[in-house]
């Protein structure tokens, strides 16, 4: 029943943000039918001594009823991982053949990854870019840091045009530890130059992921007719014949697609093609379950 | 090249349609928002313009479909050589020999163009001919034997029939249907306006049909007639008759004329009349007393003018006693005897002189002198009567038959065999009349019977008779039966009013009237009839009698084999005519020409005009010259806007069927 509402168009229809990453990541794991405990760190790794400054919401209570110290528990994600999710919101994102857009589908992908991240608690952190950095979340796991990254996400529109250099210079100006950085973008750039931008962030030891945001309508057009299109970015026109569309354009974006991929998984990262007609939680559960054989 | 129709051109404003919605759906692709066109290959704009192609063609098949549509509508035609389109066709020559022919020089005319047309066709063509009046008779099969057409056509003399356009338009359909191929029919008549149908679509000819009118008379003429004679045809008692004349005028200016009754060759009584322009009149004469027998009249004017045949209209009257009619009855019942009486009288039916007797008197009854026999409720006929009886309606006699408590007690029908179902007792209080066949002509006017109540009526099964009226629960109440070359009407009630109110009804009066009239026969015997009427003979079924009729001239109209077996026979000419029927019944009766032959002004030019073009877009000037001949073009724009329309189909379906999606 629950898998009902994973379908975007039922997502849109919901105006909160933290609703529509609650309603995707307990109805994902509810369809599950087993245990919710792996993606991030959520296995035991240790226990330490209290010092002054820690949280206290991390002491163990029962060993200090026993002992009558003061021992944190400690995961073993929170020793090295910090999501950073890099949101494109460039103009053609907001590209939409339905009722949701690529930028909106985005945002749900990207909430219920924080979601996720905060229920295991493990920092998460937000850029949003377009040709600039527009806006900037430090990773964190402190209380309150859903709600910020939520409130940046609910900001985030549809911009200018894509410029991957920005964001990942200010990633890595900003990057102090290993982490998972995931890109949510349409990647409209020549794939070698997207995967040499972002090859620095993973010689730093950090796990890269592309979400490779894509419409229906981008993957698969139905033109009856020549259209005139207009370029979401550049405002360019081209007159379009549907014939083209339909044969030589869908060889050409699978190639892209393709070439996207295999040059993603060459150099160390994880590729998922995210189609907006399709649940969410299909691309929730092929990058959980990635993530649960890294482990 | 030519339009028979350019009015239709008019159509060739739809060309706008097609041209507006190309126009529209191209103003009805907005520039749409993509994503990125990173993918897309400027140059694959030349498949738009590949597409641009389609659509012009698509435009230019949709504009070619509905232009060919208004121009075949528009009705094109070339003119070819006559002669290169001589070749298998075949050429008729229809001549009008009806009454109207007989006027001045007309037929005479007719003939003289006719062959001086025959000799104008060429020798490798057939030609027929034919002569029409109210009927069209072949005189010259097809055939390229012209001494043939050449002898009909000299041979043919007017009759007294009426020209009926509508009669030649419809033979000429089924010549052009039998040959399938071109006919070019020259008709030679007088143009008589009268002929014309009410409704031109009769008139209408088939494309392969081409009209040529020759006119036999070039002028109207001035005519006077009488149109028509109101007398009796059968007189049965000794008293003076009152014979009114319509007379016609159908000319331009008034006269005055003498009009005159002739009976039996003398002049009984002439009048001056003034006639008025255009208008109808009436003459009314006072024949004396008429001696037994048949007398030969008619009513003329004088003296004659331009058209004399015409001027007189022959009647025919007979003098002769009322036939003795048979009423038998139960002692007892005098009721219905009063009343039937009593009806009979009051309704001035002359030619009926009723008796009465019971059966008791039945030995010395001799069913064979009577018009007709009424049954009134009698309980039974002694064996010789009944034989008598039945005899005498097989041979054509008539008999009526009533039902009441006489009846109901012997059980059965009598004279026509049968049980009776009911005593009729068994009626709860009355009944009236549901169903009345008022075609029948005992029932003709006499409305629905309505307040007549019906308190005992014996039930009996009718079989295949034809029943005449139910009463409101279905029960038969008057039917007739056929019974050899005779006829029996059964009533299943009385004549009295203790079984039904009836006899005291307005409506018992003319029942008992036209009943009597109907069984007696005296419906059958009109006065005057026009020619080419239909007099019938015999009745359904009474074969092997052999009836006989004696022409104006005095010759016999029937051969032996028609004479027993022929079921009427059609007046060709005007004159008397003796008439023996099947029944044996003799008449004599008049037959003349339609009065509206004599009416010779011509037909509008506008409607002979409009009859010229209604064939193959035939113009009558160019083709009675044979130089050259019209081919329509409607057949060819047909085909094209048929081929532009699949066309159109196709590509459209091609052009806007989606591709089934890969998923």
């Amino acid at each position: 029943m629950l898998q009902r509402f994973l379908d975007p168009a039922v997502l849109a229809s919901i105006a909160r943000l933290d609703l529509v990453a609650r309603t995707v990541v307990e109805g994902f794991i509810a369809g599950l039918h087993r245990s919710p405990d792996f993606g991030f760190s959520q296995e035991f790794a240790e226990y330490r001594a209290y010092t002054p400054g820690d949280d206290l919401r991390y002491v163990d209570w029962n060993v200090f009823a026993r002992t009558e110290r003061c021992y944190l528990k400690r995961y073993r994600g929170e020793t090295n991982t910090a999501l950073t999710v890099l949101l494109d919101a460039s103009a053609s994102m907001g590209f939409a053949s339905h009722r949701v857009s690529k930028l909106d589908y985005a945002r749900y992908l990207a909430a219920s990854l924080f979601y996720l991240a905060n229920r295991q608690r493990d920092a998460a952190g937000l850029i949003v870019f377009d040709d600039a950095v527009r806006d900037v979340v430090a990773p964190s796991s402190r209380y309150g840091q859903l709600s910020r990254l939520l409130h940046a996400l609910e900001k985030a529109s549809a911009g200018r045009r894509t410029d991957y250099a920005r964001p990942f210079l200010h990633l890595l100006d900003h990057l102090h530890r290993r982490g998972i950085v995931a890109v949510i973008s349409d990647f409209y750039a020549p794939p070698e130059q997207v995967l040499r931008t972002m090859a620095p962030v993973r010689f730093r030891g950090s796990e890269l992921i592309l979400f490779h945001v894509l419409d229906p309508e981008e993957l698969r057009p139905g033109f009856d007719q020549p259209l005139l299109l207009v370029d979401a970015e550049t405002r360019e026109r081209m007159e379009v014949a549907p014939e083209y569309a339909r044969r030589e354009y869908r060889a050409r974006i699978e190639g892209h697609i393709a070439q996207l991929r295999d040059l993603a998984r060459q150099a160390g990262m994880d590729y998922f093609l995210v189609d907006t007609g399709r649940p969410l939680d299909e691309a929730l559960r092929e990058y959980l379950s990635v993530r649960e054989g890294r482990m | 090249m030519g339009l028979l129709a350019p009015w239709y051109l008019a159509g060739l404003l739809a060309l706008g349609l097609p041209v507006w919605l190309h126009l529209l759906r191209r103003r009805q692709s907005p520039p749409r928002e993509f994503a990125s066109l990173m993918l897309f290959e400027p140059h694959r704009e030349s498949s738009v313009r590949q597409r641009r192609l389609r659509y012009l063609l698509l435009l230019a098949l949709r504009c070619l479909l509905l232009a060919a549509l208004a121009l075949a509508f528009a009705r094109p035609y070339r003119e070819v050589a006559g002669v290169a389109s001589a070749a298998g066709r075949l050429v008729v020559l229809a001549l009008d020999d009806s009454f109207s022919m007989r006027q001045g020089d007309r037929m005479e005319r007719a003939r003289r163009d006719a062959l001086a047309e025959l000799a104008r066709i060429g020798p490798d063509e057939r030609v027929q001919v034919i002569a029409f009046s109210s009927t069209v008779r072949v005189l010259a099969e097809p055939a390229r034997d012209h001494e043939q057409a050449r002898a009909a056509i000299a041979a043919l003399r007017p009759g007294e029939g009426r020209s009926s356009y509508a009669e030649l338009a419809r033979a000429l359909r089924a010549i052009a249907q039998a040959h399938r191929g071109p006919v070019l029919a020259h008709v030679f008549t007088d143009l008589q306006r009268t002929a014309m149908p009410a409704a031109f679509r009769e008139l209408a000819l088939p494309d392969e049909v081409r009209l040529v009118l020759h006119p036999a008379a070039t002028e109207n003429v001035d005519n006077w007639t009488v149109e028509a004679v109101n007398v009796p045809s059968t007189v049965y008692a000794q008293r003076k008759l009152r014979v009114q004349a319509t007379l016609v005028a159908f000319a331009e200016k008034p006269a005055r004329k003498r009009v005159e009754l002739v009976l039996d060759g003398r002049v009984i009584e002439s009048r001056q009349i003034e006639l008025s322009a255009d208008e109808r009149s009436s003459v009314e004469f006072v024949l004396p007393e008429l001696a037994h027998g048949v007398h030969r009249g008619e009513v003329r004017i004088a003296p004659p003018d331009g058209f004399a045949e015409d001027d007189r209209r022959l009647f025919a009257i007979q003098r002769v006693d009322p036939r003795p009619a048979l009423f038998l009855h139960e002692a007892r019942d005098r009721r219905s005897w009063l009343y039937f009486s009593n009806a009979l009288e009051a309704s001035g039916l002359g030619a009926i002189r009723l008796e009465e007797a019971t059966p008791e008197r039945a030995p010395s009854i001799k069913p064979g002198q009577y018009a007709f026999v009424v049954l009134s409720d009698v309980a039974g006929l002694p064996g010789g009567l009944a034989r008598d009886l039945r005899a005498y309606v097989e041979s054509g006699g008539a008999a009526w038959i009533a039902l009441g408590p006489a009846s109901a007690a012997r059980g059965e029908l009598g004279l026509v065999g049968g049980p009776l179902e009911s005593n009729g007792h068994d009626l709860p209080a009355f009944r009236t009349v549901g169903e009345l066949d008022a075609t029948h002509p005992c029932l003709e006017a006499q409305g629905r019977w309505e307040g007549v109540k019906f308190y005992r009526v014996i039930a009996a099964d009718p079989g295949n008779a034809r029943v005449l009226a139910r009463l409101s629960d279905g029960t038969p109440l008057l039917w007739e039966q056929a019974m050899g070359a005779g006829r029996v009407l059964v009533f299943a009630s009385t004549f009295d009013n203790i079984a039904n109110d009836l006899p005291l009804h307005g409506v018992f009066v003319p029942f008992v009237e036209r009943t009597a009239a109907y069984l007696a026969g005296l419906d059958e015997a009109p006065g005057s009839l026009v020619v080419d009427a239909v007099l019938p003979l015999r009745a359904a079924g009474a074969r092997g009698v052999a009836a006989e009729v004696i022409g104006p001239g005095g010759e016999r109209l029937l051969s032996l084999g028609e004479a027993t077996a022929s079921g009427s026979v059609t007046l060709r000419r005007a004159g008397f005519y003796e008439v023996r029927r099947a029944g044996g019944r003799n008449l004599v009766l008049a037959a003349n020409p339609d009065a509206r032959e004599s009416d010779l002004r011509r037909a509008s030019q506008d409607l002979l005009a409009a009859w010229g073009n209604s064939g193959g877009s035939a113009q009558a000037g160019a083709l009675a010259q044979g130089e050259r001949v019209r081919k329509g073009l409607w057949r060819v724009l047909l085909l094209v806007a048929l081929a532009a329309a699949l066309m159109e189909s196709w590509v459209a379906g091609r052009y806007f069927s989606r591709p089934s999606e890969a998923t």
